[in-house]
C-alpha cells in the first residue's frame, strides 16, 4: 500500500485536485425557449440585463441568442422585453 | 451606433463573478440580484463568498457557482477580508441571528464593514423576522395576525444608524449597481437591503419574476430609499402609485384573503409609506 498525503487523496470521488471543484450542469431541458424577432429588436440589452442565468450573449451583428443549456425557460426576457422582439417557443 | 456598446457597459462589465450554471429555480430573483451584484463588485477579489441561503442553490459539495480563482475561501465565515474592507451577504433570517450583531460590532470598533441582506418575500423557512410583506403561502391568513407583531429588520438596522443604508431591488438594475457603488465607495459601515422575488415560493408564474417586484416597489410595499449620512432620499418613486391588490393580484397565496383584509393591508402600507 503507498502511503499517500492528505492532498493527493480525492475527496468524496470528486474533488481530484485540491481548490477545483465542477461546473454544475443540469440534464434537464426546459419545454419553451425564447427567440428573437430582429425586425423588432432594439439591441437595448434589457433582456441580457434581466436574465438571473446570464444565459443570454451578445452575437456578432450586435443583436443576442440564447445558450439553450444555461437557460430555464424561465421567460423573463419575454415579458421585459419593451418592443415585443422576444417570444417564446417550443424547444426542439 | 451600436447602443449596446454606449448603454450597458458604461453602467454594467461583460464580466459574470456569479457563474451561470446555479442550481436556481427559474425565474429566481435571487441569481439576478447576485448576477447583478457581482457585475457591480467587478474586481472578484471583493466579492463576498457566503455561507447563508446563498450558498444553499450556489455551491452545494462538488459543485461551485462562484468565479473565485484567486481569493481563498475562509474557512467556517461568512466575511471576506480584503483591503481593510470587510464585505458580507447573507439572507434575512441569518441577517437576525449575526447580521446586526455583526453591524453594531462593526460600528463600535470603527470598521469599514458593507453587508448586503437578501430579502426573500416568499420566507419559505418559517421564520418572523420579516418586513409588511413577509407572509407563507400555507399560512396566509396568520399573515394579518403577523402584520402587527413583525420584527422589522430594516428598522433595526436604520436604529443602528450606519454610514450608508439602502434599500433595492433587481427590477431596478441600475439603481442596484449605484448603491452596491456607493457602498463600496463607503469608509464607515453600509447596510444594503435587496429584496428578491420568489416565484417558487409565492407559487407565480416565473416570467412575472422581476414584475412582481416591480410592482412590490411601485405599491409602496417595499419603498426604494437611500439614507446616506443622514439625509434620506427616495430614490425610485412612480407615476402612478397602483393599489396593493394589483401586487396581491399577482400571487395565489393572496387568493385567500378577503377585500376587508387587503384594505387592512393597504392601510399598514400606507401609514408606512407616510412616515
Amino acid at each position: 500500500m503507498v502511503n499517500k498525503t492528505f492532498k493527493q487523496k480525492s475527496i468524496a470521488c470528486h474533488l481530484l485536485e485540491t481548490g477545483k471543484v465542477l461546473p454544475f450542469k443540469s440534464e434537464e431541458k426546459p419545454e419553451l425557449m425564447p427567440v428573437w424577432d430582429k425586425d423588432l429588436c432594439a439591441r437595448c440589452a434589457l433582456c441580457y440585463v434581466y436574465c438571473p442565468d446570464a444565459a443570454i450573449s451578445r452575437q456578432e451583428d450586435g443583436y443576442f441568442d440564447v445558450d439553450m443549456n444555461l437557460c430555464k425557460g424561465c421567460g423573463i426576457c419575454h415579458r421585459e422585453c419593451w418592443f415585443g422582439a422576444v417570444t417564446m417557443q417550443e424547444a426542439d | 451606433m451600436d447602443r449596446y456598446s454606449v448603454f450597458v457597459p458604461k453602467l454594467l462589465p461583460e464580466t459574470e463573478l456569479f457563474s451561470p450554471e446555479n442550481r436556481s429555480c427559474p425565474g429566481c430573483g435571487q441569481a439576478a440580484a447576485i448576477r447583478i451584484i457581482g457585475k457591480a463588485v467587478e474586481d472578484h477579489r471583493r466579492y463576498p463568498y457566503g455561507i447563508s441561503n446563498v450558498e444553499m442553490h450556489t455551491s452545494a459539495f462538488p459543485y461551485k457557482q462562484w468565479e473565485l480563482t484567486q481569493a481563498k475561501k475562509p474557512g467556517g465565515t461568512s466575511l471576506k477580508l480584503d483591503a481593510k474592507k470587510i464585505f458580507a451577504m447573507a439572507g434575512e433570517s441569518g441577517s437576525f441571528d449575526d447580521g446586526i450583531r455583526m453591524l453594531t460590532e462593526a460600528k463600535k470598533q470603527g470598521k469599514s464593514f458593507i453587508y448586503i441582506c437578501l430579502f426573500n418575500e416568499a420566507g419559505i423557512e418559517r421564520h418572523r423576522e420579516v418586513p409588511l410583506n413577509g407572509y407563507h403561502p400555507d399560512g396566509t391568513k396568520s399573515f394579518i395576525r403577523r402584520l402587527h407583531d413583525m420584527k422589522n429588520l430594516i428598522d433595526r438596522a436604520k436604529a443602528i444608524s450606519p454610514d450608508f443604508m439602502a434599500t433595492a431591488c433587481p427590477s431596478h438594475p441600475f439603481d442596484l449597481v449605484d448603491k452596491v457603488k456607493k457602498t463600496l465607495d463607503c469608509r464607515g459601515i453600509s447596510f444594503l437591503a435587496v429584496f428578491v422575488p420568489c416565484p417558487t415560493g409565492c407559487s407565480y408564474d416565473p416570467a412575472q419574476s422581476l414584475n412582481s417586484g416591480r410592482l412590490a416597489v411601485e405599491t409602496g410595499f417595499f419603498p426604494l430609499y437611500q439614507i446616506e449620512h443622514g439625509s434620506f432620499r427616495i430614490t425610485v418613486s412612480a407615476q402612478s402609485v397602483p393599489r396593493v391588490s394589483e401586487y396581491m393580484k399577482l400571487q395565489p397565496s393572496f387568493v385567500m384573503l378577503s377585500p376587508d383584509e387587503v384594505k387592512k393591508v393597504q392601510d399598514a402600507v400606507d401609514k408606512n409609506t407616510t412616515q
